[in-house]
């Protein structure tokens, strides 16, 4: 059987008195693009330099790949690239030099014109190769976060570590982070830590949530939302009294959040059957005679609001 | 614990890689900085020490230049050295490094010969043989043009001179992986420094058995022991050369022992 590729069985991270991790099960497949969040000081951070064994775990077992990051750390980094957060490089060195540094360090690597060759075509992916001459100490941060990308793919890894890659961009820059992490995903396991959840449902199939050292929900990114109650936006025009207590009387909903803008009505409706939602809802809302359905689509705040009810519901113990 | 051959082929490619980057470094910009600063420092100084009626001591030629090279190039070794260990892992360069497949002793150990083999070729050994060429070639101020010594000395006056440069490299790395505070560990070395070169030995009497002071520190009204060997006086106390590689190894090691409990 294939190992996934990350496996923990209740780690342990003890800071002198604070506690990071508590007990951290999670389990990444292969070949999936894995969001992993939660609330700042969650031990997400801490549980990615366990797996690159930056630090030691006080408990429990990690492994990347298959192989133990205690007893194989060397040969389970040889598998994976890293980003890290707010990404430090050597200063004196031009961008290519330090993908063509970091290639040489991995085992297998290509030499003379292969590797300046495939160091190229990686910065002209990240969008450096005018850049390619530039030493590393003139780069802005966005500029950084881009030649940490083509290190971090600079040896074919299984296995891509990204912590909160785009945190600090522009939108633009936030924008061309999404689409790597999304065509890189398409070849290698993207495991990526980050606080933007609409990131995570633009880009990610799996996730990971953490909070307090111990995960509290994990799976298919379909699954978590379909395990919270589901949010419907609709934006109405002539809409009554009546309409609402219609609506708000079916079994199917849990309750209605309405606002109004101008002659507009726009309402979030909260639901217990997403299906039954589905089937009824636009049905029950032109049943009044008046009221005319302008739009009618599922939140784009789902992972969001599913985030923010499974931590909002775990008390941390 | 034996290691097993795929971690020993990982272990080997990441520390060649940093090894073969800090040499990339010395070849490239850095190393021709280096070159083109040593070569004034050296030999520019050393010229104007031989030729000018002004220096006190002018005239000399290379007694003069081994006195420079153990004058000058241990003190900027410390620096450099600080600059590796403890600027790189405050910085996070070193978090960066040996969260690919480095082993933490090959980072050490791949940026300590890196630094030691890149300063002692660009600042000990071309600026030497660029005044083994020269000194015989110009009037001295003082005294008669100097007459070359044996190559085979001279090139061993330099190893010693690089032997010194390895001692206070490995010092400040060991220092630095312990203390890592960058104000504290110069200060240190810096004093250790100055008892190489005038130890006190009134307090202990092993100084030119035990440490490095055997071969930097004259002896009342003679050349330093390493100066004295390019005209054939012996190098004095064997001893020395034996516990400075033994301390440069023994300093490495420990470094590396730190390292490898580093939290990064």
């Amino acid at each position: 059987m294939t190992a996934p590729a990350i496996e923990i069985r209740q780690l342990r991270k003890k800071y002198r008195k604070v506690e990071a991790l508590r007990g951290l099960d999670l389990e990444v497949p292969r070949g999936s693009i894995c969001g992993f969040l939660g609330p700042n000081g969650a031990g997400k951070t801490t549980t990615m330099k366990i797996l690159l064994g930056l630090i030691r775990p006080s408990g429990g077992w990690a492994a990347v790949l298959g192989d133990d990051v205690r007893t194989h750390g060397l040969v389970a980094r040889s598998r994976i690239g890293y980003l890290p957060q707010d990404p430090v490089f050597p200063p004196n060195r031009t961008v290519r030099g330090v993908v063509a540094y970091v290639a040489r360090l991995y085992p297998g690597h290509s030499h003379g014109r292969t590797l300046r060759r495939r160091v190229d075509g990686l910065l002209d992916r990240v969008g450096m190769a005018d850049q390619a001459r530039r030493r590393v100490r003139g780069l802005s941060g966005g500029e950084r976060q881009r030649l940490g990308v083509a290190q971090a793919l600079i040896a074919d890894p299984d296995l891509v570590v990204m912590d909160e890659p785009s945190a600090g961009l522009d939108p633009v820059g936030r924008r061309d982070m999404l689409s790597l992490i999304a065509e890189i995903g398409g070849e290698t396991t993207v495991f990526y830590s980050t606080h933007i959840l609409d990131d995570v449902e633009q880009v990610s199939d799996t996730v990971v949530m953490i909070n307090s050292g111990r995960a509290i929900a994990a799976g298919p990114l379909e699954s978590i939302l379909e395990s919270s109650d589901v949010d419907y936006s609709v934006r109405l025009r002539g809409a009554t009294e009546d309409t609402l207590a219609r609506l708000t009387a079916e079994s199917w909903v849990q309750n209605v959040d309405p606002h109004r803008r101008g002659e507009v009505e726009q309402w979030k409706v909260r639901v217990t059957d997403g299906a039954a939602a589905a089937d009824r809802l636009v049905s029950t809302l032109l049943a009044d005679d008046g009221c005319d359905v302008l739009e009618f689509h599922l939140s784009d705040r789902r992972l969001e609001d599913a985030y923010l009810e499974i931590v909002g519901a775990d008390d941390g113990d | 614990m034996a290691i097993d051959t795929r971690t020993a082929g990982v272990a080997w490619t990441g520390s060649a890689g940093v090894l073969g980057g800090e040499f990339a470094r010395w070849f490239g910009t850095r190393g021709l900085f280096h070159l083109v600063f040593w070569l004034l420092m050296i030999d520019g100084w050393l010229y104007f020490t031989v030729v000018t009626k002004h220096m006190p001591f002018g005239g000399l030629g290379y007694q003069s230049l081994i006195s420079m090279l153990l004058l000058f190039v241990p003190p900027a070794a410390i620096v450099l050295a600080e600059a590796t260990v403890i600027g790189e892992y405050r910085s996070g360069v070193a978090s960066w490094t040996v969260s690919k497949p480095v082993p933490r002793w090959g980072y050490v150990g791949g940026k300590l010969a890196g630094l030691w083999v890149g300063l002692s070729v660009a600042a000990i050994f071309i600026p030497g043989l660029v005044a083994y060429w020269w000194l015989p070639k110009v009037q001295p101020y003082r005294f008669v043009t100097p007459e070359a010594p044996p190559l085979g000395r001279f090139l061993i006056a330099l190893s010693v001179v690089s032997l010194i440069v390895a001692f206070f490299i490995t010092m400040t790395a060991f220092l630095g992986t312990l203390i890592r505070r960058r104000g504290v560990v110069a200060l240190i070395v810096l004093v250790a420094y100055f008892f190489m070169r005038i130890p006190p030995r009134w307090l202990w009497t092993g100084w030119d058995t035990y440490t490095p002071a055997g071969l930097t520190s004259a002896q009342p009204g003679a050349w330093n022991p390493v100066a004295g060997f390019i005209y054939g006086d012996p190098l004095g106390a064997t001893s020395a050369v034996v516990w400075t590689i033994v301390a440069s190894l023994a300093f490495a090691a420990g470094a590396a022992l730190i390292y490898q409990r580093l939290e990064l």
